[in-house]
């Protein structure tokens, strides 16, 4: 297989959810630090910083957290949902908002509002934008890097029961991956702890143009 | 017995994946997604295998296996007739074949 046949198949593997996993294996420690490259080596806006990143192994910890994802809704009225399994993850990395107010203004806004208010989202659209933006392209690098790491994935929005999540993570909690080891007997599509109940899942079509 | 369900559609334009055309045609039919969603969650109704599309993207064939249970819940606010009927009604879709099967 060519170097461009396999990402092409990697890539296209880690844009699917892993819903069960298996927990009798370690990610080892090399791998951690690889991932934690990842998120601290992407590229942000003037390279500035954006969020901090929670890499959580404690099981303990972990499954108070999977606790909070009751959030995946089967019927809207009246609601019927289950929780989030990839947030059981053998690693679940977690991605909080974190702004240094002691840089200098390098934006127009910034300059104008001041250092605190023009790092602030919901004053000035644009730094909501460049957190989203720095976010997005971190969680993509920590993706496809533990893609070709040889690991499973599944992204978690971590917007239900944000105020639980903050307060367990002593953080503004902006977005969650978890990564570990797929368990191979199970379709990826099971509930790790109902593997009666499979997740649907669905293709997307972006359009891509070709401008020469 | 727990039944095996058997069904297929047929649709007028081609769909993107399978659940997502399931989820098109569910929406419209009430008495079904009722008793689906709730028997889904609590393992009264799973799915065989993955449902699948076909290559032209407008048939989907889906197996499920139903407990007791869930079947007896389905019967007892419709009939089969009455969700083929249904589905046959809407301008979309038509009923290949929609059938339980004891286990």
């Amino acid at each position: 297989m060519s170097v461009n046949e396999l990402l092409n198949l990697t890539i296209a593997k880690s844009q699917h959810c892993q819903r069960n996993w298996d927990l009798s294996k370690n990610i080892p420690q090399e791998d951690i630090d690889t991932l934690k490259t990842a998120v601290s080596k992407c590229p942000a806006k003037q390279n500035r910083s954006f969020y901090k990143v929670a890499f959580i192994q404690n099981r303990k910890l972990i499954e108070n957290i999977h606790k909070t994802t009751d959030s995946f809704v089967v019927q809207w009225e009246p609601r019927l949902s289950t929780t989030n399994p990839q947030t059981l993850a053998n690693l679940l990395v977690v991605f909080m908002r974190n702004r240094n107010y002691d840089e200098l203004a390098r934006t127009e806004a910034e300059a104008a509002l001041g250092i605190i208010d023009g790092k602030d989202g919901s004053i000035n659209y644009s730094a909501k934008v460049d957190e989203d933006r720095a976010i997005g392209i971190a969680a993509g690098y920590l993706n496809i890097t533990a893609h070709l790491l040889g690991y499973k994935t599944g992204f978690y929005d971590a917007q239900h029961n944000n105020d639980s999540l903050c307060n367990m993570l002593d953080g503004e909690v902006l977005l969650a991956l978890g990564i570990g080891f797929e368990d191979t007997s199970r379709n990826r599509r099971e509930h790790h702890e109902k593997p009666y109940f499979k997740f649907p899942t669905y293709n997307k079509v972006i359009e891509i143009k070709d401008i020469n | 017995m727990p039944k095996r369900q058997l069904y297929s559609f047929i649709f007028n334009e081609q769909q993107l994946d399978p659940y997502t055309a399931m989820s098109l045609v569910g929406s419209k039919v009430n008495s079904i997604k009722n008793v689906i969603a709730p028997n889904m969650l609590d393992g009264n109704i799973t799915e065989e295998g993955d449902p699948s599309l076909s290559s032209d993207g407008l048939t989907l064939n889906v197996e499920r296996i139903w407990s007791d249970t869930a079947y007896n819940e389905l019967m007892s606010v419709t009939t089969i007739q009455e969700i083929i009927d249904h589905i046959n009604a809407l301008d979309f879709v038509s009923v290949q074949n929609y059938e339980f099967i004891d286990v």
